[in-house]
C-alpha cells in the first residue's frame, strides 16, 4: 500500500535522486543521479533495496518529515540533532519508524550531502527512467512543501528505539582525500607553463555551488582562446576567460563553450562534491597510461 | 578531413572534427552515430558541431582497439538509407508584448523592427545539435547584421518560447531559464515534453525557417496547441 510522506520543513536543496538519466544527452538532458552514488547505494544495500532505488538527498539542513504510515528507513549520517519522536538516531542501521513518525534530519556541518533511504525506495513519477529531479523534466527539482512523496507502507517489524549509545558524523574516510586524482581534458594541452604551475597550487570551494556545478575560490589567468560549444559530462573541469574554475556535477548541461582542461572521474568527483568550504584539496594528474 | 580520437575520463571517448560550423562535418558525424549506436557497451552518444563525445558502459580497457575500431567505423561507407530531413515552419511573434527585450536589441542595433524581422526570417537554419538545456536547438547560421554580444550580466529570467539573439547564434529557449541572450520573438510552440513517446520533433539536420505572425494569430496557435490539434508546417525530404 502506498503511504504518504508530509513534508513539514523542506530543508535545503533536498531532492529525490536515483542513478539519473544516462542516455538522453543527445536531447541536453542533464544526466542527474545521486552526487555521491557510494553513500546512496551502501544504505540502499543496508536496507535490502536495489541498490539504485530512489532516495531523499539534502545539504546541510534537512528535512522535518511526517510518516503517514510504518516503514523503515536509514540515514547516511546523523548528529545528535537527528531525532524520530524525540528520540536520538544512529546512521547506517535500520530504524523502524512507525505510523506517524515524526523525523527531524537536523544540522550537520560536516556533511555537505545527506541520503535517506526508505525500504522499497521513494515512489515517485519516473521521468525518461528516473526519479531524479531536474527542472523540465520532472515536475519540480526540488522538494518543497507541497510535494507529493510515496512510499510502500511496511509491517512494524520490532518493538523500536534501542537508545544510541553513539552517533556517527563522518563520510566515508575515502572521501575525505585531500588529493582530487583526475585526467586532463581535450584543452589541457593548450595551457601554457605559467597556467600549468597554477593548477599546482591549492584549491578551495567558494559558497557557489550547486548540483550543476562547483566553483573553485582560487582563479586562474589565462590565454585560452574562446571555442565553439563542445561536448562535457559531470567531472568535466572548465576554465572560464576570466579564470574560474568550474567542476561540473551531475546537473551540468550537455554541452559547454569554455576550454575543459581537466576531467575527473567518477570517485573524484563525489570526494569534491562532500568537500566543504574551508578545504584545501590539489589536483594530482594522471595521465591515460 | 582528420578526426582526432582521444580518451575522456575513464569511460568516455572523444572524436574531435576541425573546429568549424559546417554540414559536411555534421552528416560525417551522424554517419558515425549512425554505424555504432546499437552497439551494446554503448551507454550514450552525443554531439556538438564538431565534436562526437561517446561513453561507454564499463571502464575502457583497450583504448588501442576501440580507436582502431572507431578509425574503421569512420570509413565504412556503409549503404544507410538516405536520411529523411525536414523543413520546419515556426510561427513567431516578434512584439514586446511578449518579450521586454526587443526595444533594447533594436536600440542597440539601430534597425527597425520591419528589418529585424525580414533578416531572422529569411534563412533557412540548420539544426546542428541539442544543448544547454533539454530541447534548445543550435541553429545555423544568422544573418551577420543580428549579431549582438550577449548581456554582460544575464537575465534572470528568459520565458519558455522566446526566441533570442546572442552572439552570431539564434535559438528558442524551450523552459524558464536564465540567459543572456536578447529576446526578439516568442513562438508558443513546444521544442520538448519529457512525457511524449517522441520527445522532441527535431533533429540534427533538420532544417528551420521562421514565420512573422501577428499577436491574434499566435494567441489563436496557442490554443490550438492546448487543444492538441495543432500541427507545425512542414516538408520532408530526403537528404
Amino acid at each position: 500500500m502506498k503511504a504518504k510522506l508530509k513534508i513539514i520543513h523542506a530543508g535545503t536543496f533536498a531532492s529525490i535522486q536515483d542513478k539519473g538519466r544516462s542516455s538522453y544527452a543527445k536531447y541536453g538532458v542533464p544526466r542527474s543521479g545521486f552526487i555521491d552514488k557510494k553513500s546512496a547505494q551502501r544504505i540502499n544495500k543496508i536496507l535490502g533495496n536495489k541498490q539504485n532505488a530512489a532516495v531523499l538527498e539534502w545539504t546541510q539542513i534537512g528535512p522535518i518529515l511526517q510518516f503517514t504510515k510504518a516503514t523503515q528507513i536509514v540515514l547516511s549520517d546523523t548528529t545528535n540533532k537527528t531525532t524520530l519522536n524525540g528520540e536520538p538516531l544512529r546512521a547506517k542501521e535500520i530504524i523502524e519508524v512507525p505510523e506517524g513518525g515524526l523525523l527531524n534530519l537536523g544540522y550537520n556541518p560536516k556533511v555537505v550531502y545527506s541520503y535517506l533511504a526508505i525500504k522499497e525506495g521513494f515512489q515517485t513519477k519516473r521521468v525518461l527512467q528516473s526519479r531524479s529531479m531536474q527542472k523540465g523534466i520532472t515536475k519540480s527539482d526540488l522538494l518543497h512543501s507541497k510535494s507529493k512523496l510515496y512510499y510502500q507502507a511496511q509491517q512494524l517489524k520490532i518493538s523500536f528505539f534501542k537508545k544510541p549509545t553513539f552517533s556517527l558524523h563522518q563520510p566515508f574516510t575515502d572521501l575525505l582525500a585531500r588529493t582530487i586524482d583526475c585526467f586532463p581534458g581535450p584543452e589541457f594541452d593548450l595551457l601554457t607553463e605559467d597556467e600549468l604551475q597554477g593548477l599546482e597550487q591549492y584549491f578551495t570551494l567558494s559558497t557557489q555551488r550547486n548540483r550543476m556545478g562547483i566553483q573553485l575560490t582560487e582563479l586562474l589567468p589565462n590565454a585560452l582562446p574562446s571555442m565553439l560549444s563542445v561536448p562535457i559530462l559531470p567531472g568535466t573541469v572548465q576554465l572560464t576567460p576570466s579564470g574560474k574554475l568550474i567542476v561540473l556535477s551531475q546537473d551540468c548541461q550537455t554541452t559547454g563553450g569554455y576550454p575543459r582542461i581537466l576531467h575527473l572521474p567518477e570517485k573524484s568527483l563525489a570526494q569534491l562534491s562532500q568537500t566543504t568550504q574551508n578545504v584545501r584539496f590539489r589536483f594530482n594528474i594522471i595521465d591515460y597510461d | 578531413m582528420k578526426v582526432n580520437i582521444t580518451r575522456y575520463g575513464t569511460k568516455g571517448v572523444l572524436l574531435q572534427w576541425p573546429p568549424i560550423i559546417d554540414e559536411g562535418i555534421l552528416s560525417k558525424m551522424t554517419h558515425l552515430i549512425d554505424t555504432i549506436k546499437e552497439e551494446d557497451n554503448i551507454l550514450d552518444i552525443h554531439h556538438a558541431y564538431h565534436e562526437v563525445l561517446i561513453q561507454y558502459r564499463n571502464t575502457i580497457q583497450n583504448f588501442n582497439q576501440l580507436k582502431q575500431n572507431l578509425q574503421a567505423a569512420l570509413l565504412k561507407h556503409k549503404k544507410v538509407k538516405p536520411t529523411q530531413t525536414t523543413h520546419w515552419t515556426i510561427p513567431v511573434c516578434y512584439d514586446d508584448d511578449f518579450v521586454p527585450d526587443l526595444e533594447r536589441y533594436l536600440d542597440r542595433k539601430e534597425i527597425r523592427l520591419s528589418e529585424l524581422i525580414a533578416l531572422h526570417t529569411r534563412p533557412t537554419y540548420t539544426v546542428y545539435f541539442t544543448g544547454f538545456l533539454p530541447g534548445f536547438l543550435y541553429l545555423g547560421t544568422l544573418d551577420d547584421k543580428l549579431a549582438i554580444n550577449r548581456k554582460s550580466k544575464p537575465s534572470r529570467l528568459i520565458k519558455a518560447g522566446t526566441v533570442a539573439i546572442g552572439g552570431t547564434q539564434t535559438g528558442i529557449y524551450p523552459q524558464d531559464s536564465p540567459g543572456g541572450w536578447y529576446g526578439i520573438g516568442y513562438t508558443p510552440i513546444s521544442f520538448f515534453n519529457p512525457r511524449l513517446p517522441i520527445l522532441t520533433w527535431a533533429k540534427p539536420g533538420d532544417k528551420i525557417s521562421f514565420e512573422s505572425v501577428e499577436k491574434d494569430r499566435i494567441l489563436h496557435i496557442k490554443r490550438a496547441i492546448r487543444k492538441g490539434d495543432y500541427t507545425i508546417k512542414s516538408e520532408k525530404y530526403e537528404g
